[in-house]
């Protein structure tokens, strides 16, 4: 990996990575994303870092997709994640420092699909390189401002793509909050077209 | 002559009698006040014994399922079936649920704790259910060859999705109910093609289709919590009140366990999940699935997702009221 950055200021490949962590978990600057971007153009070593991220973070979200990239990566995943302590408020530790600890092969980059949706446009330039996603989008809309037409349901039913990190709440949600016309089954008729579990 | 005169004219006495009899039954069964319409659908859901075919309708999907439901006076019993598509079932006894899917030789138990009934009427008091909701009474229709009362629940604010009901007068028992979005547009509808009502239950219809020998057990347990102990507050909108509050893994992969709070108004529900360590990045996606929306933003290091049969904003309303204050 180089340790120079795009404007030509040399950083470490430690400093490389908590940049694109911190890219990764949204906390860098609107000014700052050109960097990371540019760097990414340019340094494969980075780009496979990135690439990294985002089958890690597949990895958590389903192994069976995670499996057709790596799938000692998914062992390896499973095994951290079951020595990760259980834990009920946010703590000290930082997304990025999480991240650091994933460079290292251990763990989880939840928010890889934002990026597949938000850099890889801007990835591609004419000069640019070609990255291929290993995350499906997750965002489907954006929140406008509250509207009394918006607050009611859409007037025609909003083709959204499914998001298979959100499955896993929509079915946790209709199995404990049953509504429709049967007491109990309703939930799990309506999760009854979604993934396994 | 005289003798078959006498026994037509008896006849016909007792018939008139007989419906006579009848029709202030059925007058009491279809003249309720909104209360006691609400109270009847209650009752029905939690104590009716049925078995028919359902049809669910989200968007362009459409899902047939067979279901049984049980109740013998102590706890509540139900099978579904999925007749279309990957073949499932649910098998629910009491607060444990046995998902079963054969494809994958796989058994998923949960523990789902206190449950809500229909909608969640059982644990929101009727009247404040009224309160959020303006209760129309309709005209006789049919569903699943059976004359129904059609109902319609109004909101009263934007808060909410209004709901247009068919209820079988007798039973109380809900035969279809649609989820209406602005200009009253369909959004979702599950709905009876056909039904038995009142019928003696088969107690073999109860149990699963396959043999489970040799397939894998995934549990996913769940224990009571007390959110605000664990120093989370969540702000939920007028006439949401608080159902339950678990602990519980997501999926079966293995990971830290997530909080889960259920709000209800009586209608509609909304689940607020809460994963420290798991946050997400910026900016916030919102995915919609019939009247689901589900809302995802970070607070601090953890990931917040609302989901819940109501409009966007609510559920966008509720994650953004989601704040860690201090663990008790």
């Amino acid at each position: 990996m180089s340790t120079t950055q795009g404007a030509g200021k040399p950083v470490s490949a430690d400093a490389e990575l908590e940049l694109l962590s911190a890219w990764l978990d949204g906390e860098l600057e609107p000014g700052q994303y050109n960097v990371i971007l540019d760097r990414l153009k340019t340094d494969p070593a980075l780009r496979a870092q990135f690439e990294w991220f985002n089958l890690a973070g597949d990895a958590l979200r389903s192994h069976e997709v995670a499996a057709c990239d790596d799938p000692a990566l998914v062992g390896q995943v499973r095994r951290a994640l079951q020595a990760e302590p259980v834990r009920i408020g946010p703590g000290a530790i930082s997304g990025s420092k999480l991240r650091r600890h994933i460079a290292t092969g251990v763990t989880v980059a939840a928010a890889a699909g934002m990026l597949a949706v938000v850099a890889l446009p801007q990835l591609r330039g004419p000069g640019g390189v070609q990255v291929t996603p290993v995350t499906a989008p997750m965002v489907t809309s954006t929140i406008p401002a509250p509207s009394p037409a918006l607050a009611q349901a859409p007037a025609t039913k909003p083709k959204a793509a499914r998001s298979s990190q959100l499955d896993r709440y929509f079915q946790a949600h209709g199995g404990l909050a049953a509504t429709g016309v049967m007491p109990e089954a309703a939930g799990y008729i309506k999760m009854a077209g979604e993934q396994e579990r | 002559m005289a003798g078959l005169g006498c026994r037509r004219w008896l006849g016909a006495s007792l018939l008139g009698t007989a419906l006579c009899l009848a029709w202030p039954v059925a007058q009491a069964a279809d003249d309720k006040s909104p209360i006691e319409w609400l109270r009847a659908i209650r009752s029905a859901a939690q104590r009716a014994n049925y078995t028919g075919t359902v049809v669910y309708q989200r968007g362009d999907e459409v899902r047939s399922s067979h279901i049984v439901h049980y109740f013998d006076g102590g706890v509540p019993r139900e099978r579904v079936l999925t007749l279309d598509g990957r073949a499932r079932e649910f098998i629910r006894r009491g607060d444990e649920v046995q998902c079963l899917y054969p494809k994958a030789r796989r058994v998923v138990i949960e523990q789902t704790g206190p449950r809500t009934t229909f909608p969640a009427l059982g644990q929101v008091g009727l009247n404040r259910v009224l309160e959020h909701y303006s209760l129309a009474v309709g005209d006789v229709e049919r569903v699943a060859g059976i004359e129904c009362r059609v109902l319609k629940l109004e909101p009263r604010d934007l808060l909410r999705y209004g709901y247009r009901l068919w209820v079988e007068p007798q039973s109380g028992l809900l035969l279809k109910v649609q989820v209406l979005g602005g200009d009253d547009v369909m959004i979702e509808q599950i709905a009876f093609s056909d039904v038995r009502i009142g019928e003696p239950v088969d107690m073999a219809e109860l149990n699963p289709s396959w043999s489970t020998a040799g397939w894998q057990v995934v549990r996913h347990p769940s224990h009571q919590i007390e959110l605000s102990r664990q120093g989370w507050s969540i702000t939920a909108p007028e006439g949401f009140s608080v159902l339950t509050e678990v602990e519980r893994n997501l999926g079966d992969e293995p990971g830290p366990a997530a909080l889960q709070a259920v709000y209800s108004d009586g209608l509609a529900t909304v689940s607020v999940f809460i994963e420290p360590g798991a946050a997400t990045a910026d900016p916030v996606p919102l995915q919609h699935r019939g009247p689901w929306s589900a809302f995802m933003r970070r607070v601090g290091d953890a990931r917040v997702t609302v989901v819940g049969e109501v409009p966007a904003t609510t559920a966008q309303s509720i994650a953004n009221s989601v704040r860690f204050v201090a663990a008790h």
